[in-house]
């Protein structure tokens, strides 16, 4: 079928170069392949010939630091990797959250996955508040070479964690996105655990 | 930079032509629209919010906006569709992420299309004018088709009457800025703003207002401004600023597809499945968006190359943008190793191209004989890099066909372009657009398969003190 796409394309030109000679009647006028192609010249236009596509990747600089003021979050970032049980590695340290490094790195094209605990044994942790953000809330999160990407809360949504949507949280995206990941939910004393994940979803500014 | 007016009597007389071209005509209907359409776009613009917010109460349209005599002719245009559509099965059930699909890829491709029209009037073209009309043309009967299998026979032919009214008046523009005619100029923008107005309420009375027109006639607007400025800009010999908005213009057209479907199927009483903006319908969105503008843009490159155009440095910078964009995509799936690999590679295969365009240039058995045996070199070790990527989702054989079908169409399509035998070209470089968006379906769903296989699985325990319980979150 796509074979014949111009066929009536070119008739219809066919057509209008028998009008345009008709209209005209000097077959100089409609000489309209003139100047539409010309002569080869080396050196005409260099570009041609000195063209080469671009190799140059920049690398965007690992995250250092999140920084929430909405929720006074300022925080380092630990490198979080994939635990043997698959799951994702939760931060070290209560007071600091973590960054997923099999992913790509905030203001990347994609989900960036930064995870903080709600609390700990003996008190708040650095995601403690996490619930209280409002869509448009400002997320910060500064880089290893000075720069800063900055994001705005689009969304937040609790989930229990049987029903974690790794799709949602980890599926390629088309653009810089952020996801903040911490519990949520009741909380079951004879397990240590929470029921629930709270997930904060975050678009590029 | 080019000097307006260097057309000539060559280029007038074209005008001649496509304005009678241009005219409302006779549309025949043709055959079913080809295959295969994949894709969608993952950003949400405003037009797509709003249009979606106007399905359920709350977002009502701007109808009240002034109706001048124009308007009113348009109403009556539009009541015709009501009246069509309040027939029985007026409004036929369709794929809604089908139709997105096709809606994305027909208008990108006319965005290009008309691109390449008023830049052919701008350089005094006649033949590239003439083909480029004729394609536009096609893709207008196949949008029309479109709005067919939906509204029926008459809405569509209503459709193509403005929708290639649109493509008279930007031609007319171009005309216009050629000639240094400023009375065209201005009787082509007012043309223009009457269209949007017109189109926009045609829309909004097809999708029973699931499609505002003030909503649309925005968008539509943004369309005719980025191509009236690319007019603008490469009359100017700013042929940067115009291949900026010749990206932004197509660009702009995904979106602008995703929102027109969403409001066709949900004025028409059904629901949007699911997967219509699913993150993996997203993803093949862009792919597709991302690797049919490469063919487009390499395209526009080697024509650039064989006319010694002085809009080759800015063809090549275009491509290029594209280019980081895509490896951009690729890193944020594979990591940054991988992305210098493709980058280097993909980089390899464009100027390959490059090298065969200097050839046809040269005349230059030898040069096409190298760029040749590049491209295979390329499509193997491509081949290999990608399939290993995916984990074998995409294998290596199949991909290397697919390579080779890419480079002997836009191979083809330049020496079809070298020798004048612009339809041909023209055909030639359509399939090659058409080629990406298959391509792309596949490898969107083995990119995403294999990014959600890297992906850690359950919910994170980022809690044990029990203290957050109170908070209710």
């Amino acid at each position: 079928m796509v074979q014949h796409r111009l066929t009536g394309a070119t008739a219809f030109g066919s057509l209008l170069a028998v009008l345009l000679l008709g209209a005209c009647g000097n077959a100089d006028d409609t000489d309209t392949s003139a100047g539409s192609i010309a002569e080869p010249s080396l050196a005409a236009h260099p570009g041609l010939w000195s063209y080469r596509s671009t190799r140059a990747h920049s690398e965007t600089a690992a995250p250092v630091r999140l920084r929430i003021p909405s929720i006074d979050v300022d925080t380092g970032l630990e490198t979080l990797g994939r635990a043997p049980d698959q799951s994702i590695e939760v931060p070290r340290q209560p007071s600091s959250a973590g960054w997923w490094a099999g992913g790509p790195r905030p203001g990347q094209v994609g989900p960036a996955v930064i995870l903080g605990h709600v609390d700990s044994k003996t008190g708040p942790a650095v995601f403690f508040r996490l619930g209280e953000l409002d869509v448009g809330d400002e997320v910060l999160v500064d880089r290893a070479d000075g720069t800063t990407a900055r994001f705005l809360v689009t969304t937040l949504e609790r989930y229990h964690k049987a029903e974690f949507p790794s799709e949602l949280v980890y599926y390629p995206t088309v653009e810089p996105e952020l996801r903040l990941v911490t519990c949520g939910g009741p909380f079951d004393p004879s397990t240590g655990h929470y029921r629930d994940n709270l997930v904060a979803f975050a678009a590029q500014a | 930079m080019f000097t307006p007016g260097t057309g000539g009597s060559a280029a007038k007389a074209v005008d001649r032509g496509l304005r009678r071209s241009c005219c409302p005509r006779s549309f025949v209907r043709r055959r079913p629209i080809r295959g295969p359409f994949v894709g969608s776009r993952a950003a949400a613009v405003g037009v797509a919010a709003c249009i979606g917010a106007a399905v359920f109460p709350g977002c009502s349209s701007q109808w009240t906006a002034d109706q001048d005599e124009h308007a009113s002719q348009l109403t009556a245009e539009s009541t015709a569709v009501h009246d069509h559509r309040s027939g029985a099965a007026a409004v036929k059930a369709v794929d809604a992420v089908d139709l997105r699909a096709k809606l994305e890829q027909l208008l990108g491709q006319h965005a290009i299309l008309t691109v390449r029209l008023t830049r052919a009037r701008l350089r005094g073209d006649g033949d590239l004018a003439q083909i480029a009309d004729a394609a536009l043309g096609e893709n207008t009967a196949d949008l029309g088709e479109l709005i067919g299998t939906v509204y029926g026979g008459e809405a569509a032919e209503k459709f193509e009457q403005l929708w290639f009214g649109h493509v008279t008046y930007l031609f007319d523009y171009s005309r216009g800025v050629a000639d240094n005619d400023e009375a065209v100029q201005s009787q082509a923008r007012r043309q223009l703003d009457d269209y949007t107005t017109d189109l926009s309420q045609f829309l909004e009375a097809a999708t029973k207002r699931a499609a505002p027109a003030s909503v649309v006639a925005a968008e539509l607007r943004m369309h005719v401004d980025q191509l009236l400025q690319q007019v603008d800009a490469y009359a100017r010999g700013d042929y940067d600023r115009a291949f900026v908005l010749e990206r932004e213009s197509y660009e702009h057209m995904f979106p602008l597809g995703k929102a027109l479907a969403a409001g066709i199927v949900t004025g028409g009483g059904g629901g949007l499945p699911a997967d219509f903006d699913s993150p993996a319908r997203q993803l093949q969105s862009r792919l597709g968006l991302l690797l049919g503008e490469h063919a487009e843009l390499a395209v526009d490159a080697m024509r650039s190359g064989i006319s010694n155009s002085p809009d080759f440095p800015a063809a090549g910078a275009a491509l290029d943008g594209n280019t980081r964009e895509i490896t951009a995509m690729i890193e944020s799936v594979f990591g940054a190793a991988s992305a210098g690999s493709f980058q280097a590679l993909w980089a390899d295969h464009i100027d390959a191209f490059v090298t065969y365009t200097q050839a046809v240039v040269a005349d230059d058995a030898a040069l096409e004989n190298a760029a040749t045996e590049r491209l295979k070199g390329f499509n193997a070790n491509f081949a290999a890099f990608l399939s290993t990527s995916t984990q074998g989702r995409l294998g290596a054989p199949a991909l290397a066909d697919a390579f080779v079908m890419h480079e002997d169409l836009l191979l083809r399509q330049i020496n079809a372009y070298a020798e004048r035998d612009y339809s041909t070209a023209y055909q030639l470089s359509f399939e090659a657009y058409q080629h990406m968006f298959a391509l792309a379906a596949q490898a969107a769903t083995a990119i995403g398969d294999s990014a959600a296989a890297q992906s850690p699985t359950g919910g994170p325990q980022t809690g044990a003190g029990g203290m957050a319980a109170t908070k209710g979150w």
